[in-house]
């Protein structure tokens, strides 16, 4: 790990950006002064100046946690793109074409229309349903394309949306079918952060948490799966175990920004490949780069989203996708050339 | 006293139900290089992938130093046995230096950090396959035979007795083909490594392995030295092409061609 330094350099700056004008940029615009005077006033436990009251209530009870929950659900996108990217070698891989954060809303709108998130232990079950379903979504989409002892791209890509419309479809059934409140769910799947406030932050934390520090210590690993997964068994690597853990915490991730954040597409199909282009195909690096890249990608996308058409807002994961498609397409065009 | 270092004994390995192995008995001497010929679809691949652990046996056993290969963990396999594969799509970004670091794999923890020794192992491991040069480049920009030595030296750095090689020279021009064979049979000469190897090459096996086996349809029908081996009795019915056989000018071993040639 001795080139981290210049690759840190590069990305920390943009990312505090990308956090400050998640702050401060929306409906009602927070300027530098107040905000970095509020932040200090909260931090030092003094009182609120009067005139900044209504900036106090949109920055600690709107745009922090918001911000927040961008941040966990960007950096899971991230980090588990550049592990199932590295793990099935195919630069296509993405949390989001491979159905598995669809098969994650599956779960979680299982578990929602049931009636159970009404009870706050209910809520927190919804990540485990996500992750129940994403796991389950690997498994299918994974087994389905493997041609042998390889899973081609195109067979990854076409098991992955044949996979994902079908949940997709059961999506929409479960929640035409509930009584609940349609247009929330609604919203939440297109990949909003419908529901507001510091719980779902803290609902995502511990799994964020948990399935990326698994992934930022497998760079390792997932350098000797470069070479292909027998040359990774005869160089001693426990192939099997490992393709488990990597697969069982990238999903884990993945599961719990889907389960508070929404459906959001291509954040981790674009980080990865930014950041091995940039820095290298060095997976030590590339997890824990693609990590920070995907928080910041998705603030910028979330601040967009509030921004074009203010007072409205978009759903993020529109955002993500009208920018992801053409990279996805981008990107297609350069593994038929054999680049990757 | 001989010591031999490999014993299969009565190996049969199936692929999909598909007898691809039957029966397969012999031993290899420390220090030794055992080449593996037979044509297409004999099972030469088949039985690299098999003593090197990653195909289970449907029947029999292959032992190294005693111990039945298939029931060992993946990296005290790697301890024992190394495997320099064809030189095929190596992923193009990594350093010639990191792609050897990974033979220190079986020796590491999860995060892989190496240690000063590892690092020294490494470097002797380019330095014995000559491949020093390489250490910096990229592999993407390297030619076959380049590729090919790294992945030596990769195996090198795993600090096995045995290397296994499933046709090295395949992708390799002339030069490289005979640099390469010439650097694997110092290292056996000089640091008593030994050295399984398929080779579809008739002539280039014969001039560099001690030892000679025959596989024609799973099955080893003749194991022997290269001068017993390499007759056209024995060769001719298996490949389908009459053959003959010319001592080479030196006096040394002999060459085999087909006799349109």
């Amino acid at each position: 790990m001795k080139h981290t330094a210049r690759p840190l350099l590069f990305s920390i700056p943009p990312l505090v950006l990308s956090l400050l004008l998640s702050v401060a940029v929306g409906s009602v615009f927070i300027p530098p002064a107040a905000l970095f005077h509020l932040l200090g006033v909260r931090l030092a436990g003094g009182a609120i100046p009067a005139e900044w009251q209504t900036f106090a209530v949109i920055l600690f009870d709107l745009r922090l946690p918001r911000t927040a929950l961008m941040l966990l659900a960007g950096a899971a996108l991230g980090g588990s793109g550049a592990a199932f990217q590295g793990l099935f070698r195919n630069p296509l891989a993405d949390p989001y074409l491979m159905g598995v954060a669809s098969g994650a809303g599956l779960g979680a709108v299982l578990v929602l229309t049931g009636g159970l998130p009404r009870t706050l232990a209910g809520y927190f079950t919804v990540p485990i349903a996500a992750f129940a379903g994403a796991l389950l979504t690997v498994a299918v989409v994974y087994s389905l394309a493997r041609v042998g002892r390889t899973v081609p791209t195109t067979h990854l890509i076409l098991a992955g949306v044949a996979v994902s419309s079908f949940t997709g479809a059961l999506t929409s059934f479960l929640m035409l079918t509930s009584t609940g409140e349609l247009r929330r769910a609604l919203v939440w799947l297109l990949g909003g952060a419908a529901i507001g406030g510091w719980r779902p932050v803290w609902g995502a934390l511990p799994y964020v948490v948990a399935g990326l520090g698994v992934l930022c210590t497998s760079g390792h690993a997932l350098n000797v799966f470069q070479f292909g997964e027998e040359q990774a068994q005869q160089l001693g690597l426990p192939v099997e175990r490992v393709r488990v853990i990597i697969i069982a915490a990238a999903s884990l991730a993945t599961a719990a920004a889907v389960a508070y954040a929404g459906i959001i597409g291509f954040v981790g199909l674009i980080v990865p490949h930014l950041m091995r282009f940039f820095f290298g195909s060095d997976y030590r690096r590339v997890v824990p780069l693609s990590v920070l890249g995907g928080a910041t990608l998705l603030l910028l996308a979330d601040v967009l989203a509030r921004v074009v058409m203010a007072p409205q807002e978009l759903p993020v994961g529109m955002i993500t996708a009208l920018s992801g498609a053409p990279f996805f397409l981008w990107v297609l065009q350069r593994t038929r050339q054999q680049v990757y | 006293m001989e010591t031999s270092i490999i014993q299969v004994q009565n190996l049969s390995v199936e692929l999909g139900n598909q007898p691809i192995l039957r029966e397969v008995t012999f031993s290899v001497q420390r220090g030794e290089i055992l080449g593996i010929l037979g044509p297409n679809g004999a099972g030469k691949t088949t039985l690299i992938r098999a003593l090197s652990g990653i195909l289970p046996p449907a029947k029999g056993r292959v032992e190294v130093m005693g111990r039945a290969v298939h029931r060992l963990s993946e990296s005290e396999r790697a301890r024992l046995i190394a495997v320099v594969p064809q030189a095929r799509h190596l992923p193009p970004m990594f350093t010639g230096r990191e792609v050897v670091q990974l033979g220190r794999t079986p020796y590491l923890n999860w995060l892989g950090n190496l240690s000063a020794y590892d690092r020294n192992c490494v470097q002797r491991a380019l330095e014995r396959a000559s491949a020093v040069e390489l250490a910096e480049r990229q592999v993407g920009e390297l030619s076959g035979g380049e590729q090919q030595r790294l992945l030596l030296a990769r195996a090198l750095a795993q600090e096995t007795p045995i290397l296994l090689m499933d046709e090295p020279t395949t992708h390799l021009d002339l030069h490289y083909q005979i640099s390469l064979l010439e650097s694997v049979r110092h290292l056996v000469d000089t640091e008593g490594l030994t050295v399984i190897m398929a080779l579809h090459d008739l002539n280039l096996i014969g001039r560099y392995a001690d030892r000679l086996g025959l596989l024609v349809e799973g099955r080893l029908i003749a194991l022997g030295t290269p001068e017993e081996i390499l007759t056209p009795d024995l060769l001719s019915p298996v490949y389908r092409v009459p053959l003959q056989r010319l001592s080479s000018g030196d006096g040394g071993r002999p060459i085999i061609l087909p006799t349109v040639l």
